[in-house]
């Protein structure tokens, strides 16, 4: 898919504004990032890359990366593998690049998994959330916590919450996954589970299912289902006067739910990597507030941020003054060696650290729950120390 | 006792959609033999023409259902003449018409894709979202709006093959093509007319379920599968048939997640479909015409 369509055509007219984004100088480290930026997953992408953009300016104007300067290179993955695919040979068969953020999608960041291993490059995966990003792969890290993660949350939460805890699960690879993680959190844990029902992905009507939550008499319902299938849960319940905690994955803030659900989802919590009242993502917040004249509420922009970042510190490590390439088996050991970050990404004190075996950013201590209040993503606060 | 009825509502309201699904499958099959596979992503464009005109430019409901059957219906005729007749002129056989409509199915998907997005969006219901209590039992508002609608579409049908000439020489088309041109009727003619109406119903169907499931690329596939397991198990080419085999899918997968499993409401009604198979071959209203004689 060669030709650009007329949103992307759009964008690179905008970004011709942007500073980091104009083209490189001799010297300069191109950085390339994957991320969606036209149709409805743009969303996605939007906050994250005015986030690396701020941060590369930041970086560039305290003297860049050992005396070179930080060049972005976005293109636009359209939340689609082919695209996500043709970007990244691009990437690593053409001028060659000094590292790759992204890309955000989880099915794109599992196709390029095996051209950044080839090729030896260092990709460090955004917003991706499929357990299996970082699996069979050292050139591979993940930044965005993965389901596993946010499903083990849910439970934790669900048990120290939930007086009758129902979990609904749809079949998909992500359901019988998160399924599997919370049922065996919740057991360990001696919680009361009154009920379990499961929804095919994409089911016209959950009347059934919903009836049966009510019947069993859940009042907490750990949902692992998405996008659509989140926000007719949402409004069966609302219709059938269900009236139990709904608690979903990070996915149920997005704004095809939000308008989708029509306000029904209003009081449902998901878990999330992100606290925007962290000293380090409020910071963040001001300086994107002061750049972009906008304040975003999803983890997105933290990510974004936190990648940069995360490369930024490896390459002052692995690259050498005089030279515009990165070698990129030095880049993945400095990454490797990344100990005790205090990144804008995961709650309270939890840090990023990496090993040669780990490369997933965040686990349990790094997310916490946050609830949905019209088009408000709340901070629950006290009520997690209850 | 209750809950019984509350899912008998949506069993009810999924059945007359997939009966009307079935009525254009069994539309196009009577006339011509053909199955056709884009059924369920006829039934796609339809919903997503209702997210661009209803949605995003708020054009009053009857106008949409008019737009989107108009639309698909044309779209299909327009296969049908530019595809599918060129085929059958070059002595294709049937199957790989239906190959070819299984390559639109395919096509479709794709546009839609590139044209509306991958997420899910919603179609807006011509009535309110506020449900009715009767008697204890929810009744979403637009679910009776698709009840109406299927009824309507099929009393329309009914009188269509009773009363009208055109009807019954569709009809004898499917029976005898041969003898049905010795009497003047044109065949031709007659199977893009059963083009025309299988896309507009598909489209009325997907339009009018657009509001409760919402309009995603991918929705086609399981319209289709339930649409066909109607069709099969009311009897192929049937009218009467799509209706009983539409109500008996959406019993099937109500009544089987809520008294049975969830996990295998999908796997209920297939094994009820081999099982109705097994003792009626041409389905439980169909006509012997279509059983397989020459295997």
């Amino acid at each position: 898919m060669k030709v650009p369509s007329i949103f992307s055509a759009l964008l690179l007219a905008s970004a011709a504004g942007f500073a980091a984004l104009t083209p490189a100088a001799a010297g300069d480290y191109v950085v390339g990032v994957i991320v969606p930026q036209s149709g409805q997953t743009a969303f996605i992408g939007d906050s994250a890359l005015k986030a690396m953009i701020l941060r590369a300016e930041q970086i560039n104007a305290e003297g860049g990366i050992n005396g070179h300067k930080i060049k972005l290179d976005a293109q636009d993955e359209k939340c689609n593998p082919t695209s996500a695919v043709n970007i990244a040979q691009e990437f690593v068969n053409g001028s060659g690049v000094a590292g790759v953020l992204g890309p955000f999608c989880s099915a794109d960041s599992i196709a390029v998994k095996p051209i950044f291993a080839r090729a030896k490059v260092v990709d460090l995966t955004v917003a991706s959330t499929a357990d299996a990003i970082t699996k069979d792969s050292k050139w591979t890290f993940q930044i965005a916590a993965p389901d596993g993660v946010y499903a083990q949350t849910l439970a934790n939460y669900a048990a120290d919450h939930g007086k009758k805890i129902a979990i609904l699960n749809d079949t998909s690879a992500f359901g019988l996954g998160a399924y599997a993680t919370v049922d065996k959190v919740l057991k360990q844990r001696n919680a009361n589970v009154v009920a379990h029902e499961q929804i095919t992905a994409g089911q016209a009507d959950l009347t059934p299912q919903v009836l049966k939550l009510k019947q069993a008499g859940a009042d907490f319902v750990v949902a692992l289902v998405l996008g659509g299938d989140a926000a007719k849960l949402c409004l069966t319940s609302r219709d059938l006067g269900f009236k139990a905690q709904l608690a979903g994955q990070t996915a149920w803030s997005f704004p095809n739910v939000l308008s989708l659900s029509k306000g029904a989802c209003d009081g449902a919590i998901f878990t999330d990597p992100f606290d925007p009242d962290k000293p380090e993502a409020k910071s963040m917040l001001d300086a994107y507030q002061k750049r972009w004249n906008d304040r975003p509420q999803s983890y997105f922009a933290a990510a974004g941020w936190d990648a940069l970042s995360l490369w930024a510190e490896a390459a002052k490590k692995a690259g050498t003054a005089g030279s515009d390439e990165i070698d990129q088996e030095k880049l993945l050991d400095a990454l490797d060696n990344t100990k005790g970050y205090k990144g804008v990404m995961g709650v309270g004190d939890a840090t990023i650290n990496f090993s040669a075996t780990d490369h997933i950013a965040l686990d349990v201590d790094g997310t916490h729950l946050r609830r949905i209040q019209g088009d408000k993503l709340i901070s629950l606060g006290d009520e997690k120390s209850k | 006792m209750s809950d019984f009825l509350q899912l008998l509502v949506g069993a009810v309201t999924l059945g007359a959609i997939y009966a009307l699904i079935a009525l254009g499958f069994n539309l196009i099959f009577a006339a011509s033999r053909l199955m056709n596979f884009a059924q369920g992503d006829l039934a796609m464009l339809g919903a997503m023409v209702g997210v661009t005109l209803a949605g995003t430019l708020h054009l009053p409901f009857s106008l949409v259902v008019l737009a989107a059957v108009v639309v698909v219906g044309l779209l299909f005729l327009a296969f049908n003449l530019g595809v599918l007749r060129p085929l059958a002129k070059r002595n294709a056989t049937l199957t790989s018409m239906v190959m070819a409509t299984l390559a639109l199915s395919m096509f479709l998907q794709g546009a839609a894709e590139l044209i509306w997005g991958r997420l899910e969006q919603a179609v807006p219901s011509p009535v309110g979202s506020t449900p009715l209590l009767v008697g204890g039992i929810v009744i979403v508002p637009h679910y009776l709006v698709v009840v109406g609608t299927s009824a309507v579409a099929f009393l329309a049908m009914f009188f269509f093959f009773r009363r009208t000439l055109t009807g019954k020489a569709l009809l004898a088309t499917g029976f005898e093509p041969e003898a049905a041109r010795l009497v003047g009727i044109n065949p031709v003619s007659m199977v893009a007319l059963t083009c025309f109406l299988g896309g507009g119903f598909a489209a009325l169907g997907g339009l009018i379920i657009g509001p409760i499931t919402f309009a995603a690329p991918w929705m086609g596939l399981s319209l289709a599968v339930k649409g066909f397991a109607a069709s099969m198990l009311g009897g192929l080419g049937s009218l009467p048939g799509a209706l009983l085999g539409g109500l008996i899918v959406g019993l099937l997968e109500t009544f089987g997640a809520g008294y049975v499993s969830s996990a295998y409401s999908d796997a209920i009604i297939f094994l009820a479909l081999m099982l109705i198979l097994f003792v009626r071959p041409a389905g439980l209203l169909g006509s012997p015409l279509v059983t397989g004689e020459h295997f």
